[in-house]
């Protein structure tokens, strides 16, 4: 194809694209960079006072930022773990013969049309101590508690919105692995006589590993960014006992404390990264293999 | 066996009521009369009433909000296409930058937009972009332009080269060949980039909250209106959420029959 007279043609063509994602992605994070070794605020984001490595270290000593870490890895653990697990037992139960499983099945998808802010509002009105049916039942059963004003319950309570709203998500890709292993295989191990525990741990599972992973990677990525729904429901509180990486990088930005916060972004997309790049290795080593 | 696919079936039900159960209450809750909402909050016998929708409409700018957000997701997604198509195309047939420009189209996808928000605030200021409709066109390119790069790539790569040359030959550009020819044949490909663009965009939040101030206030972000500091107006936020959902439902309702298609063919296989 080099020898095409067209060579630059090539190029025109991804030109456009190049210039505004270049622009909109690439001059940000190198001034993210910049600002991280300012002292940066709105009235002075021409020419704000250099400070070194301040903010990093400012970073590193603070508090906030060990609970946002530590709220933000609880958080992304617990929800991926419980929706892989809810993902493997809907596509195991989505494989089975039943009557109506096509409408149903669809049916299970309707989170994921869903805009990330009307999730949080929606839950709002559910776990809402005076208002919402969530607490109104818990009452009915003698339950006095309060979810939202809860610092022990509410980072469980946004780790189930998060398990809500993306589970079906998980399913897609978990059941479209399953569909895609032959028929044969099942049909031998039910002819020697294995268990369907038996079929599921030496059939399915292995076979549904590049699956899992890709789901799992996306969906650690996306957990990792989540903002919408705890932005909304708490705002990061009570206290800071919702507060993640995400929340916590937008309030020192609308506190005035710039140059944090672009310290902090600068890690995240460090952190980012490093995910992208596991990712990148086990995608190309697969489609290799295949 | 009978006894089993009952037992499936109600499982089945379960998990339709779990993932569904919030979105019929939000419904629920747009229609009840307020005194309700505050007094009997679990009841659901009552009298409907549109007040709350009417409330939305008449009480705030929230027409405004949806015209941007209408308004943004389409130019975006337009947008999108024509600067994505190009690269997918560039990629597919030439193999253009290799396998590095596209892993680079992929990681723009995966950085959280966050990290991006100060420089852009600032970025944005200094360009006079701040609540501006254009910004948001713009800025939501950058996720959306990654994605539909590798969705045009992969499939111009299914494409057979021989309707291209069949036209080369017979005198038409490369161009013309990209437009006329290629753009057709990959109309599937167009129309879930520009389902996946528009509802992307129709529900984009933290940009559009951070950019936007009054003038090109979306319905994501100016929906909160109903949240003040002291009380919440449940049945106008419930219903400017159900307002919100309703046109990404129109486009799934629009290509309902590729989504059941798609989704029970593979289920009737096994």
């Amino acid at each position: 194809m080099n020898r095409n007279p067209l060579f630059s043609f090539k190029l025109m063509l991804i030109l456009p694209a190049l210039f505004i994602l270049l622009l909109f992605t690439l001059y940000p994070f190198i001034l993210n960079i910049f600002y991280s070794l300012h002292n940066l605020t709105v009235f002075n984001f021409f020419n704000p006072p250099f400070v070194g490595l301040r903010n990093y270290l400012r970073i590193f000593t603070s508090a906030d930022v060990f609970i946002a870490v530590k709220n933000t890895l609880i958080y992304v653990v617990a929800a991926v773990t419980w929706e892989l697990i809810l993902g493997l037992v809907l596509s195991q139960l989505f494989s089975q013969k039943f009557p109506g499983r096509g409408i149903l099945s669809i049916l299970v998808l309707s989170p994921i049309a869903l805009a990330p802010a009307v999730v949080g509002y929606m839950f709002l009105l559910l776990f809402y101590d005076l208002y919402g049916i969530i607490p109104a039942l818990l009452r009915l059963f003698g339950f006095h508690i309060s979810i939202l004003g809860n610092k022990k319950v509410v980072l469980a309570a946004m780790i189930f919105i998060d398990i809500w709203e993306w589970t079906p998500f998980m399913f897609i890709i978990l059941f479209a692995g399953m569909r895609s292993i032959p028929n044969e295989l099942y049909e031998a191990a039910m002819t020697d006589g294995a268990s369907s525990w038996e079929i599921f741990r030496y059939i399915t599972l292995p076979l549904l590993t590049p699956a899992i992973t890709v789901a799992t990677l996306f969906r650690i990525i996306d957990a990792f960014r989540t903002f919408e729904s705890i932005y909304v429901i708490t705002g990061g509180g009570p206290g800071s006992a919702t507060t993640t990486i995400s929340i916590l990088v937008y309030r020192s930005f609308t506190s005035g404390k710039m140059g944090i916060s672009a310290a902090l972004s600068v890690l995240v997309f460090i952190l980012a990264f490093l995910i992208t790049q596991m990712t990148h290795k086990y995608l190309f080593s697969r489609s290799v293999a295949q | 066996m009978k006894k089993k696919s009952t037992l499936y079936i109600v499982l089945a039900l379960i998990a339709v009521g779990f993932f569904n159960f919030p979105i019929i209450w939000l419904a629920v809750v747009s229609l009840k009369p307020t005194d309700l909402i505050f007094l009997a909050p679990a009841s659901i016998t009552f009298k409907p009433t549109i007040e709350h929708f009417v409330n939305v409409f008449l009480q705030t700018p929230f027409l405004k909000y949806i015209s941007n957000s209408l308004l943004v997701a389409l130019t975006s997604s337009l947008l999108t296409i024509a600067l994505s198509f190009p690269v997918g195309y560039s990629i597919a047939r030439y193999k253009t930058g290799g396998e590095s420009l596209l892993f680079w189209f992929l990681s723009l996808r995966i950085s959280p937009p966050i990290v991006f928000i100060i420089p852009i605030y600032f970025l944005f200021k200094t360009l006079n972009l701040l609540d501006q409709q254009l910004g948001l066109i713009l800025i939501y390119q950058t996720f959306n332009v990654p994605l539909a790069v590798w969705l045009f790539r992969s499939y111009v790569q299914e494409i057979p080269l021989d309707y291209e040359e069949a036209a080369l030959i017979d005198g038409a550009t490369r161009l013309q060949v990209i437009t006329k020819i290629t753009l057709r044949l990959a109309l599937p490909a167009v129309i879930a980039v520009f389902v996946l663009a528009f509802i992307a965009s129709w529900n984009e939040f933290l940009f559009a909250l951070i950019l936007t101030i009054t003038k090109s206030r979306t319905w994501a972000v100016g929906s909160q209106i109903f949240i003040g500091t002291y009380d919440i107006q449940w049945g106008e936020l419930s219903a400017a959420g159900i307002v919100g959902v309703i046109p990404p439902l129109i486009l799934a309702y629009l290509l309902r029959k590729r989504l059941i298609e798609g989704f029970t063919m593979g289920l009737l296989k096994g």
